[in-house]
């Protein structure tokens, strides 16, 4: 098997965070309830894993890492919980749905604005230009994927946010790293993020059920005052009819799930024995020969480059002639997994010129190796 | 020898200021408390020695710990 679909999740994780799994469902109680070992194991576990959570991302301040049910839905808690009513809010064209809907939401239900800026394939400059060029007085928020999950372009969040901050210094940056935390190197306060969103089960190789938010230290939530999308049990300030105003209690409601921030933890672990640095390097050579591959075709129409090193992870094309279903259809018939389809992004899609067709999305993770892209050439060349 | 309760506003804080405190050399282990305290706090409090109190509570002030209050452990 071939598995070419890690935009979507990882399949192969770590041994350690497999093992961590188990030994929580054996041996964690509900943490930050009761006062005997199995929950207070399970309190420490769980404060262990946003400790290295926080600087993983160059944090120091692990009550600032709030657990979610997924990557969407710490987009979701960022966009809805910090919002201003009549406001207006800039998004990039490359944005995922779990970003797309909830602002068209706001849009339809409390009367904000948004705009989307245009991302150039090949000068970051103009990209910069265009976001920046829409802030208003009313702008209180920029949304940037930094990783499009449809094509693999890099977008330069950090330059973008630097200088939204100097136009509107108030304005919340968030930044949707699902296609780019565990390949690429994210300091969280060095990037000016306000607001990070993660999911732990792709590039991070944790297991799904758990999303991250991490607030930067310059973002002050003492003075925003954020709603809060979710109410119920803390376990702290019990006989309070509102959520606690403490972080991470505040966005957390409910039981949390303990196996899988405890496999977040020895995840995070494993890319630092490994290396970012080495994790993006491998990555890149399989990226890199693909785009090689695919350019060596006529009959190929791609919509990814390698021609600078702004791309990465994800690289979408169309066989002429060929329903995008149909490519992928041959492609998981020789055992060799890919995602056809919209990829949850009618932006991109848009952008990419490529919104009445879709395309076949091949997405790769540290775990593939070239050999798999020589079996993924013997069946493209056959087509 | 004679102990003190540091009650905080969560869980996370106590795990953080066990953390903290144990990078400074001090020895904590937390404890759950009464009812009554889960109304202020998160009912966890750290158990810390009379003689390393006062820098406990240096080192906490320093990475702005809220401290609820302090009792005395009596167990």
């Amino acid at each position: 098997m071939v598995y070419f679909d890690n935009a979507a999740t990882t399949i192969i994780k770590p041994k350690k965070s497999i093992n961590e799994v188990i030994n929580s469902i054996k041996n964690h109680g509900n943490p930050g309830r009761g006062g005997y070992p199995l929950s207070l194991n399970a309190a420490q576990k769980i404060f262990n894993s946003r400790l290295a959570t926080a600087n993983f991302f160059n944090s120091n301040s692990p009550e600032r890492v709030v657990f979610t049910a997924n990557a969407t839905m710490s987009l979701n808690i960022a966009i809805k919980c910090f919002f201003n009513h009549d406001s207006h809010i800039i998004i990039s064209c490359f944005e995922h749905n779990s970003v797309y809907r909830p602002v068209e939401k706001l849009k339809k239900t409390s009367n904000i604005k948004y705009n989307i800026f245009d991302v150039s394939l090949d000068n970051d400059e103009e990209t910069i230009k265009n976001a920046v060029n829409l802030i208003n007085e009313n702008t209180g928020m920029i949304i940037i994927t930094h990783v499009s999950n449809v094509c693999g372009k890099i977008l330069p969040v950090r330059d973008i946010i630097k200088k939204a901050k100097e136009k509107k210094p108030d304005i919340i940056a968030i930044v949707d790293a699902a296609q780019s935390a565990g390949t690429l190197d994210i300091d969280i306060n060095r990037d000016n993020i306000d607001i990070l969103c993660v999911p732990a089960h792709k590039g991070l190789m944790g297991i799904c059920g758990i999303g991250i938010m991490i607030f930067g230290d310059n973002l002050n939530i003492d003075e925003i005052m954020p709603t809060t999308i979710l109410e119920g049990g803390t376990g702290i300030n019990s006989l309070d009819t509102v959520m606690p105003a403490d972080l991470p209690e505040h966005f957390e409601a409910g039981t949390p799930n303990t196996p899988a921030i405890s496999a977040l933890l020895a995840s995070v672990e494993y890319i630092r024995e490994q290396s970012l640095e080495k994790i993006y390097f491998h990555e890149k050579i399989l990226y890199d020969k693909t785009i090689e591959i695919l350019k060596s075709f006529k009959n190929i129409d791609l919509y990814s480059d390698f021609t600078s090193n702004n791309y990465i992870g994800s690289i979408l094309f169309n066989i002429k002639n060929y329903k995008c279903e149909e490519t992928a259809r041959i492609l998981n018939k020789n055992q060799i997994f890919v995602r056809d389809g919209y990829h949850c992004s009618p932006l991109a899609h848009t952008k990419l010129g490529t919104i009445d067709t879709g395309g076949v999305r091949i997405s790769f993770s540290y775990h593939n190796t070239l050999k798999e892209i020589d079996k993924f050439y013997r069946v493209i060349k056959n087509l | 020898m004679q102990k003190h309760i540091i009650i905080l506003t969560s869980i996370t804080y106590v795990n953080k200021a066990k953390y903290l405190l144990s990078e400074n050399n001090i020895k904590s282990y937390i404890v759950k408390m009464r009812t009554t305290f889960e109304r202020r706090g998160c009912g966890y409090g750290l158990s810390v020695s009379e003689n390393c109190l006062s820098n406990a509570f240096s080192i906490l002030e320093k990475y702005r710990i809220k401290i609820v209050e302090v009792v005395e452990d009596i167990d």
